[in-house]
């Protein structure tokens, strides 16, 4: 009779066909970036670990996706009141002071690092890259991070052709004629899961290019399916706009 | 043949219904479907998002209510059975050892279909309810789970064959589970510790890759686990090794 060791090892040789399998498993490994190159933020390592543990790295993408929605949809205090109230008063008209152009719009110091977890979880994530590369490059002229944020994208995921387009757009920023912006952004825009933030910008660059056909079907689009009640809203009197005009 | 899977079916159908009435089961069914309810929230707050939140968030919650309860009805499909005493009603029976284990074992793999065929179900109707028909990857992600949870079912049974206690084998299940999904890491970090072919890194490789099997994480890409072609002998190889390995142990045990 076998001793309980001499069991336990016999038992173990059961095993033997799961390991001779074990090399064939490792091409199937999901392309995600490696465990080691998630980046901290907001001490969120245990976090950071229960999501690779539990095999949940995309809930958790999600999770920071909504914390960077959350954190740039609060209104950053960057100035004190009698700033603001100078700005009431005085530059009402549009002009502008020695703040500077969009002083009001806020540092956002952790936008970026937040920006770049969600795509260190998961790469594939469209929508949190192009939400966040648009808004740096769009809403709070950084076209630079924005560049850095796609740059990351494409190294991790190449084949995502909304990476390349919105990186190229990003590039024609400084540029004077919108319509190349415009030309390089549609396909992006016209996919489902577009930012409704990115196709307010380019439906803005459409009426700039003179493209009011454009502008107008992105509206329109806005109007019907956009989620956020603001941005159907403001479609929706752009459209009122465009039609006067056209009349 | 016969004679080794009749009463491993008798074994596997009786011990599905115990666990389907077992007030365990009711409230692990009970508990995912409140948290799949619960998910509507994330799905709003996720605004353009919804639905990958909600999709993300069931099939998650789906996997961890199911490994829950895999583990904990592994871990005491046996020793309760020997507590109670019930086992030796069962092998003053011509049931021999190896049928008993097998059927306990697909008892749990049945189990543990019926949790996320019932959870999958409330979750569709959700998603159906707020304009997402769930789709072809949808469903893959959810047979790729019920994979690994046989697999975490059949090591934890494996475990419970020389663990001193349920406990200490629902622990051992939950580590398993977790270095599983970062193996290659492990076996990595085991060879830089030990050195390469030491006995550390022969047990790093004695876990399973589960992100072979987690097509959840990577939905919208191409080529995100392995077909099913290579998945399914891996998961087969490592039922096998764990039924052997629990086999090789009961045979002996003395009751």
């Amino acid at each position: 009779m076998l001793s309980p060791a001499k069991d336990l090892a016999a038992g173990l040789l059961f095993f033997l066909p799961a390991l001779a399998l074990n090399p064939l498993a490792a091409p199937y490994r999901p392309p995600l970036p490696p465990v080691g190159e998630i980046e901290e933020v907001r001490r969120g390592a245990a976090e950071d670990a229960a999501a690779v543990s539990f095999g949940a790295r995309r809930l958790f993408a999600d999770l920071w996706f909504i914390r960077l929605m959350q954190y740039y949809g609060t209104r950053e205090s960057v100035h004190d009141e009698r700033v603001r109230e100078h700005h009431a008063h005085h530059h009402a008209d549009g002009s502008v002071c020695h703040h500077g152009a969009g002083w009001e719009k806020g540092l956002y110091p952790e936008f970026v690092p937040l920006s770049f977890h969600v795509l260190h979880l998961d790469p594939y994530f469209h929508s949190a890259v192009l939400y966040s590369a648009a808004s740096l490059a769009y809403n709070l002229d950084r076209p630079a991070e924005a560049r850095e944020v796609l740059e990351l994208a494409i190294e991790r995921a190449p084949r995502e052709w909304r990476y390349h387009s919105l990186l190229a757009a990003v590039g024609y920023s400084g540029e004077t004629d919108p319509a190349e912006i415009v030309r390089l952004l549609l396909p992006v825009v016209r996919q489902p899961d577009c930012p409704t933030m990115l196709k307010n910008q380019t439906a803005f660059l459409s009426k700039r290019a003179g493209d009011y056909a454009t502008a107008a079907a992105i509206y329109r689009d806005m109007a019907e399916n956009a989620p956020e009640k603001e941005y159907a809203e403001r479609a929706r009197r752009e459209l009122e706009k465009l039609e006067t005009e056209a009349r | 043949m016969k004679a080794f899977f009749s009463p491993a079916l008798r074994v596997a159908s009786h011990s599905l219904r115990l666990h389907l009435r077992d007030r365990f089961f009711g409230l692990f069914l009970l508990f995912s479907l409140l948290l799949i309810y619960s998910s509507l929230l994330v799905g709003v707050m996720a605004v353009y998002q919804e639905r990958r939140a909600l999709v993300d968030f069931g099939l998650a919650l789906m996997e961890l209510m199911g490994l829950a309860f895999c583990v904990y009805a592994s871990a005491t499909a046996v020793s309760s059975e020997v507590e109670t005493k019930t086992i030796y009603l069962v092998f003053s029976r011509p049931v021999p050892r190896h049928s008993y284990l097998l059927g306990k074992m697909l008892a749990v793999f049945g189990a543990a279909a019926v949790l996320l065929a019932a959870t999958a179900l409330m979750h569709s109707s959700l998603l159906l309810l707020r304009g997402h028909a769930p789709d072809g990857p949808y469903f893959a992600a959810l047979a790729y789970s019920w994979l690994k949870l046989t697999i975490i079912s059949s090591l934890v049974f494996a475990v419970s064959m020389f663990s001193t206690s349920s406990l200490s084998s629902m622990v051992i299940g939950f580590i398993l589970w977790m270095l599983g999904h970062f193996a290659p890491e492990t076996v990595l970090m085991a060879a830089q510790a030990a050195g390469e072919g030491s006995l550390l890194e022969l047990l790093a490789r004695l876990i399973p890759n589960f992100q072979l099997f987690n097509f959840k994480d990577a939905l919208d890409v191409r080529g995100a686990a392995a077909p099913p072609l290579a998945a399914l002998p891996y998961a087969a190889a490592w039922w096998a090794g764990s039924y052997g390995f629990a086999w090789a142990l009961l045979r002996r045990k003395e009751f």
